[in-house]
């Protein structure tokens, strides 16, 4: 055994040693930062990684991924020390942020490459003065899908308003099956599906000067509806997050759930009830707004690689490519170009094959007239409940979504009977002195 | 027992006949109290055992199965699939490789790094005993995530980042005071006159050191290894912190992707994932059992 | 002799070394952090002084924190000992298979705590747990799923920490027990006791002095434990489960906030400096008695 231990030691150190003088030399790497760990995704990543090394010869990508909170940690301590970042795949709040502290490349030469501007569906292009600084790669937009047949058993139509959604978490709700899968926990999910129903509500937690208006009884109204809808969700939602809604909508659980990710994951793992989902589009009741957030792509101005990174980024944008991951997961990547969803049209992807039309009719529009918070600070009328184009790029959106506190405000109203007026005056205040720190650090 | 001498057997039949209902009723009871220590044994490994039989069961369901109510037990369709799933679509044997990797790296230098310092405070006792120890517990009483931010930005500082090198390095904060904890009473034990004798005989200090000092230790040198080895196997917050690469993941890191906050799992290839990370320490354990658990209570009880 | 008094010296070089570079370093600059306040995406930063520990303390969630952290601690340390003592005393006692069940029994200290927390989160999540499922079925008055349960979210972390720790105690419990005398059992036997008397009178004294130092040890394990939450219910549901490490986790890697959490950092550091001079203070008592 003596021996078998000195080899072994022996082993690992020569291991080690393979390990550290493996480092090639004169490549140029471009490092490109996610959030991204799904399996499904990550190896479309890496098949993109080999196409395009291949492609460009001398360059190497390097895929790294964390939790949201460390990667933009890492962002921002990179930051902090003036070293050089390149490809960064961030969050829509973030990728604002950088873009108007003047830290990210302009990517205009790639939109050119890639067809020019228009050839981009809406909303998918991040520009600040007239510079396009990030394109937007997942944008996320939530649909409400609900099981055909408990809906035919219990004879109740497909819900179209938030009224009818109530009616039919409470009439479905039992023992066995949870009405609808909401998530009720502290985290970034419940923010999302809150602030949906925020703007479904007619109302948004910026005006287009970039205040906190919060503080206003349609938000109190759309937290105290979230709140009130929770308990139809599943007994534990209040440690839910991402993946416990579709998880209990594809393993039978859940009549209903609203997510961008359910449709892929059914494929992936009930594929015997496919047949069985239909899609109620998020909803008619004042206004169609659902969120058109996800990530966006954009490349740090001081990577030393510069061009190569603006190849990789034509790279993953190109139509073939783009299909691609939009095939594996349908909603959480609608094609950002018209191009790319011809491809995915006629590609052979799984998704396609198992919903055609209904990805193409319903949750691709969706994402192309959702409402953009970043892009349109302001966008969402609060008189009208219209939406509009305003242009102004609104960089405190990630302290909404970093800080969760509306997701805080539902849950002391869901869970701790708090009053919803006073729980969401709290959330108000604090999120309005969070904007107001972040504000002035920008100069 | 039938003898020819009847008054001899009654004589001796006697006493046998009277405690024999108590003899018997002892009996009974010892064996009733077996049958209960079975009991609680048995209940003790259930409770150990349950959430790996579980996941090891889970691990060889297709996914339909994972999520049926009722439960099945046994899958009647067992498959590879997750396994399969895990090979193709992670990196999951490099991230086998990249943690062997580092645990080698804190683990040996850990090791090594005690021995000698350990050797060096027993042998010339320059700081009291009771110093020393005291600042072991320090270190070991310090919280990772009070250093996971420091260390972040010295291995940014060093353009370290990403390198399991720095992660190894980092793992000897917790590697180091366990080790110490755990040689300091073997070494302590060896007597001095035992080197001394070879060093009267022609040894170097190096020499005596090296046949006298490390065959005396091996046992704790083994135990130290091993136990470290686990802890770091296990080790999630700095893996977490300090690498972002997806080929230089820790298998734990590796996991943890698998179920954090913002990605999606199949609670399949997360099974998968959780049998094969066990079976490393496990095999360890079977190979080095009787030191792990001695040096640990050692280490645990004499500080 | 002066020759060797340098070659002890040299042998110490290397772990000083590494206790400068590796603690005594990362923590002055976590205390330099402290006191400091950078903009997310700046590069100066300005000397705020005290600004950031009045912050820390100020905020909601500092008591609730740090009265969790207590509460996991030393609930943890509890059922850890409540679970450890009694398998301890089992395992002490001849019957058959004895060996390999204390084998066996280690597993749970082996698996990686990614793997405890997940496997236990996956038996009792809502859509896919078995335990919940059998909880459901039983119609027990416990919660099926806990974790996210306001009530019951600390017991349940609670209760995984101490599956995956308890063998530690078992396994110093049973090096402890195997030092004493079996002769006093006998004496005792002999002078009519029961075996509670036995227990209360022989073998506890004899465990008293070991249990205060593993609980001690124990207790700042527990204080420091970051995974076990982390990966359960991320502190969650609304902070009832959220201890320091997670508080900590929490300012540097939600808000972003450096120096609120280098401060935060500072007073636990502090907290477990005062609970280790008590530990150390206690455990050269007992090392007293037990020689």
């Amino acid at each position: 055994m003596k021996v078998a231990s000195r080899y072994c030691a022996l082993a690992l150190f020569g291991l080690g040693l393979t390990a550290g003088g493996a480092y090639a030399q004169g490549i140029e790497v471009v490092r490109y930062l996610s959030q991204e760990t799904d399996p499904a995704v990550v190896r479309i990543q890496r098949a993109w990684v080999d196409g395009f090394i291949e492609a460009n010869p001398g360059t190497d990508v390097v895929l790294e991924s964390a939790p949201a909170g460390v990667i933009n940690q890492r962002i921002a301590t990179y930051v902090q020390a003036g070293a050089p970042l390149d490809v960064v795949h961030s969050d829509p709040g973030t990728a604002a942020r950088l873009a108007v502290e003047g830290l990210l490349a302009p990517l205009d030469d790639v939109v050119e490459a890639l067809g020019g501007r228009d050839a981009f569906l809406n909303n998918r292009l991040l520009i600040v003065n007239d510079h396009v600084y990030a394109i937007n790669q997942a944008a996320t937009s939530p649909q409400l899908f609900y099981r055909k047949d408990l809906f035919e058993a219990a004879g109740i139509a497909p819900p179209t308003t938030w009224a009818e959604v109530r009616a039919a978490a409470k009439a479905l709700h039992s023992d066995d099956v949870i009405g609808i899968a909401l998530a009720g926990g502290e985290n970034r999910m419940t923010t999302i599906m809150a602030g949906t129903m925020l703007w479904q509500n007619c109302h948004d937690f910026f005006d287009g000067d970039l205040n906190v208006i919060l503080d206003h009884s349609n938000a109190v109204e759309a937290a105290a509806h979230y709140a009130d809808m929770l308990q139809f969700s599943a007994p534990d939602a209040a440690a839910w997050a991402f993946n416990e809604p579709p998880e209990a909508f594809w393993s039978g659980r859940a009549a209903m759930v609203i997510h961008w990710h359910a449709l892929d994951l059914m494929m992936r793992q009930n594929p015997a009830m496919v047949e069985n989902i239909g899609i109620a589009p998020v909803t008619a009741n004042k206004m169609r707004a659902t969120q058109t957030g996800g990530r966006y792509v954009a490349l740090f101005a001081n990577s030393t690689t510069l061009e190569t990174g603006k190849d990789w980024i034509e790279y993953i944008f190109t139509p073939e490519n783009a299909a691609d991951l939009t095939g594996m997961s349908p909603l959480l990547y609608p094609p950002a170009t018209s191009a790319a969803m011809e491809a995915l049209r006629s590609s052979d992807a799984p998704t396609v094959a198992a919903y055609g039309d209904l990805l193409f009719d319903t949750v691709y529009p969706a994402a192309v007239d959702g409402y953009s918070e970043i892009l349109h600070a302001g966008g969402l009328d609060t008189e009208t409940c219209e939406l509009k184009t305003t242009g102004v790029v609104n960089p405190f959106t990630s302290v909404v979504w970093n800080s969760n506190l509306y997701a805080r405000a539902v849950q002391k109203i869901a869970y701790e009977g708090a009053d919803p007026a006073e729980a969401v005056a709290e959330a108000a205040k604090l999120l309005a002195e969070r904007v107001e720190e972040a504000r002035s650090e920008m100069k | 027992m039938t003898t020819s001498y009847p008054g001899r057997a009654q004589r001796k039949q006697m006493p046998s006949l009277s405690a024999s209902p108590r003899a018997r009723r002892a009996a009974a009871k010892r064996r009733f109290e077996m049958l209960l220590r079975m009991l609680g044994a048995v209940t003790v490994l259930m409770i150990v055992l349950l959430p790996l039989f579980w996941m090891l069961a889970s691990s060889f369901k297709p996914n339909i199965e994972l999520f049926q109510r009722p439960p099945s037990i046994f899958t009647a369709n067992p498959t590879f699939e997750h396994y399969v799933e895990l090979w193709e679509f992670t990196s999951f044997p490099r991230y086998f490789l990249n943690t062997f990797l580092v645990a080698g790296i804190s683990c040996l230098a850990g090791v090594i790094i005690s021995l000698i310092t350990v050797y060096a405070i027993t042998r010339f006792e320059f700081i009291a005993a009771r110093v020393f120890a005291f600042g072991v517990l320090i270190i070991y009483m310090l919280p990772p995530i009070l250093l996971a931010l420091p260390f972040f930005r010295i291995w940014y500082n060093l353009n370290m980042l990403n390198s399991l090198w720095a992660l190894g390095i980092t793992y000897l904060t917790i590697t180091l005071p366990f080790s110490l904890w755990i040689l300091r009473p073997y070494i302590e034990a060896i007597p001095q006159a035992l080197e001394e004798a070879a060093m009267i005989d022609g040894c170097t200090r190096f020499q005596a050191f090296r046949k006298v000092i490390v065959p005396q230790a091996w046992p704790g040198i083994v135990a130290s290894f091993v136990f470290t080895f686990v802890v770091v196997w296990n080790e999630l917050l700095y893996s977490l912190v300090l690498i972002s690469d997806e080929a230089k993941r820790t298998v734990s890191l590796g996991i943890a992707s698998l179920i954090l906050e913002t990605s999606v799992y199949s609670w399949g290839l997360v099974n998968a994932a959780g049998v094969l990370a066990t079976v490393p320490v496990l095999f360890l354990f079977a190979f080095a059992a009787r030191q792990m658990v001695s040096g640990l209570g050692a280490g645990a009880v004499k500080g | 002799m002066t020759r060797d008094r340098k070659v002890g010296l040299i042998l110490l070089v290397p772990l000083i070394v590494l206790v400068l570079g590796l603690t005594v370093y990362p923590i002055i600059q976590v205390i330099s952090l402290a006191f400091q306040q950078q903009g997310l995406y700046s590069q100066e930063s300005t000397f705020v002084g005290l600004k950031n520990f009045a912050s820390v303390v100020n905020h909601e969630g500092f008591n609730r924190s740090l009265s969790n952290t207590f509460v996991f601690a030393f609930g943890s340390l509890a059922l850890q000992m409540g679970i450890g003592l009694p398998i301890a005393l089992l395992l002490n006692k001849e019957f058959p298979l004895r060996t390999p069940i204390r084998g066996v029994m280690l597993f749970s200290y082996l698996v990686p705590y990614v793997v405890a927390a997940m496997t236990w989160k996956f038996m009792f999540s809502d859509s896919t747990g078995i335990i919940n499922y059998w909880i459901r079925w039983s119609g027990l008055p416990i919660p099926a799923s806990p974790f996210g349960s306001l009530d019951w979210a600390m017991v349940g972390v609670i209760f995984v920490n101490a599956w995956k720790n308890f063998p530690f105690m078992v396994i110093v419990f049973l090096a402890q027990l195997q030092t004493i005398d079996r002769q006093l059992y006998e004496a005792a036997s002999v002078d009519g006791a029961t075996a509670w008397q036995k227990f209360y009178k022989i073998t506890l004294p004899s465990l008293l002095p070991i249990m205060l130092v593993v609980g001690m040890l124990r207790t700042i394990w527990n204080f420091n434990n970051f995974e076990v939450v982390f990966l359960l219910t991320q502190g969650g549901p609304i902070g009832r489960t959220e201890t320091l490490p997670l508080y900590i986790y929490r300012f540097v890697f939600g808000d972003f906030s450096l120096g609120r959490g280098a401060a935060l950092a500072v007073i636990v550091f502090f907290i477990l400096l005062v609970m280790s001079v008590i530990y150390w203070r206690l455990y050269e008592r007992t090392q007293g008695r037990f020689k």
